[in-house]
């Protein structure tokens, strides 16, 4: 009896202080926010895996959604492909709450994907994975020639980018060379 | 799909962050986009480029030559491979990398002479990326001080707004100006030997050029070693006196001033070495008359004096008729001769 009273007494003023740290961890349900790219394709990520990106982090810190809220409102991210933000969704997954590793071997090889994926981490601000997708960008031209360099990354050669460039100058004086006339026609 | 030209700036500077200097010194040459880019980039974010030695000659306006050099050994091979340079050279070999732009047109357009601006901009894009310090950093300055590219390159190096870290220095000029400009440049902390040269010897060796500005720079008063090419006088000898190495040359030399060399060099903690040649020295028997009798052995004349740190100075005079060399030379009480007589 005395172990009782004693236990009422004490616990009613610890009960917020210790409940979140000790027990609480599996008993409160994670909470969920919903992402969607450029393909309208929603993805459901935890609050932990979604600590990677410091953009998302930021977004969700101070909004306090219900399971409902969240799941109505997805964080549209337009410009970013959608096999690309699947990429960034497994990445944050597998490396929810792990200190990561220094090497990341599971990029993806081929370049195109490669730059894409750079630009979204970029965007969502998920420095780890941006080191490893930089690293994994250097390394494709260590050792390498200006040619090389120049196919490996799809770089157009100056004289290319030059002959692009007057190409796409033409193009533009043209077409505003028929917009005024278009718009000489309708003052007509 | 994304271009890698189009990435923001700081994923660029990550990316570029993982390549050592061949591969950014490569990545210049790609396009112009990636060439402005690593242009404009900060010294902190560029790779060390960790040359060792760094030669710059000027041969005239339509001429450069830009010589890296990793790793020391084969000095000449180095030199001798790049002799077979064609205009526009540019290679690279295992030990280092030469640069040369020599245009043999008369009629200077403006296109060449964007040539000549892209050399230096390479020179340029070295220096920054040269972060260790280097052992040997030499200019050869072939044309006048008008020089427009000469101009060019000084501004480019003062652009860089910073002390360049070297071990020696070596210039060959004909203007205090050249000297002037490079020394100044140069982070006095780190430098330990000058070495200042005639680039023609046999034309400006009596020519006493007016060097009392480069005398006057924190990088001359700090080295502890010089070589100077061109004649040094009675009257500005006191300018080389701090060096505990020196290696100079000179017209004539009076028996006061050789006398006021002795004095100082003995009270001098950290003197080692002196090496004078003196084209002609009149009276030679003047230096028995100030110094005592010689010790003599084999065509040399010795005096020895006791330092004030305790060592010997030793004075040798070889008796020739030109170019008459006289040593002052630190050593220990243990290496006098027999028989010779040390002064105090």
């Amino acid at each position: 009896m005395s172990s009782t009273e004693q236990g009422t007494s004490s616990a009613a003023p610890a009960e917020p202080t210790t409940a979140p740290e000790s027990a609480a961890a599996p008993e409160v349900p994670e909470s969920f926010y919903y992402v969607h790219g450029k393909d309208k394709v929603v993805h459901k990520v935890s609050a932990g895996a979604l600590q990677h990106s410091a953009l998302i982090h930021g977004m969700i810190s101070n909004l306090g959604y219900t399971e409902e809220q969240a799941k109505a409102n997805p964080f549209p991210f337009e410009n970013i492909d959608g096999d690309i933000l699947q990429m960034v969704v497994d990445w944050c997954n597998q490396h929810k709450g792990k200190p990561t590793p220094p090497e990341d071997t599971n990029l993806p090889k081929q370049k195109e994907k490669l730059f894409d994926l750079v630009l979204a981490v970029n965007y969502l601000e998920i420095k780890e994975l941006l080191t490893y997708c930089c690293k994994q960008v250097a390394m494709m031209v260590k050792g390498k020639s200006p040619e090389e360099i120049r196919e490996i990354w799809m770089i157009p050669t100056d004289a290319e980018d030059e002959a692009a460039e007057k190409e796409a100058k033409k193009r533009a004086g043209k077409e505003a060379a028929g917009e005024t006339a278009a718009a000489a026609g309708d003052a007509k | 799909m994304s271009s890698i030209i189009e990435m923001p700036e700081l994923v660029l500077e990550n990316i570029i962050g993982f390549l050592d200097f061949l591969a950014v010194y490569t990545l210049r040459r790609v396009c112009k986009d990636f060439r402005n880019f690593i242009n404009e980039m900060k010294k902190s974010k560029l790779p060390d480029s960790k040359f060792k030695k760094i030669h710059v000659f000027l041969k005239s306006e339509e001429m450069i030559r830009l010589t890296f050099i990793w790793s020391f050994g084969s000095q000449i091979e180095i030199e001798r491979y790049f002799e077979k340079e064609k205009p526009g050279f540019i290679d690279l070999i295992s030990q280092g990398m030469c640069l040369k732009y020599f245009e043999n047109n008369k009629n200077y357009s403006k296109k060449e002479d964007l040539e000549m601006d892209r050399i230096l901009e390479i020179l340029k894009f070295v220096l920054k990326s040269q972060k260790s310090i280097l052992q040997d950093l030499t200019f050869t300055f072939n044309s006048s001080q008008d020089s427009i590219t000469f101009h060019k390159m000084s501004n480019i190096l003062k652009s860089l707004n910073q002390n360049f870290q070297t071990k020696r220095l070596r210039i060959s000029g004909a203007r205090e100006l050249q000297f002037l400009t490079i020394l100044s440049l140069i982070d006095s902390k780190i430098l330990e030997g000058i070495r200042i040269l005639p680039v023609n010897p046999l034309l400006d060796f009596a020519m006493n050029s007016e060097m009392n500005q480069v005398f006057g720079t924190e990088q001359w008063k700090n080295s502890k070693e010089i070589f100077f090419g061109f004649s040094a006088t009675n009257q500005n000898v006191e300018h080389f006196r701090h060096f505990s190495t020196s290696n100079l040359h000179f017209e004539s030399i009076s028996m006061d001033v050789l006398n006021v060399l002795k004095e100082f060099y003995i009270n001098s903690p950290n003197f080692e070495l002196s090496h004078l040649t003196v084209k002609r020295l009149e009276d030679t028997e003047s230096l028995s008359t100030a110094w005592g009798a010689p010790f003599e052995f084999q065509y040399s004349r010795f005096w020895f004096f006791r330092m004030k740190n305790s060592k010997i100075l030793k004075i040798r005079h070889r008796h020739v008729v030109f170019s008459v060399p006289i040593w002052f030379t630190c050593i220990e009480a243990g290496n006098v001769p027999q028989g010779a007589i040390i002064q105090d």
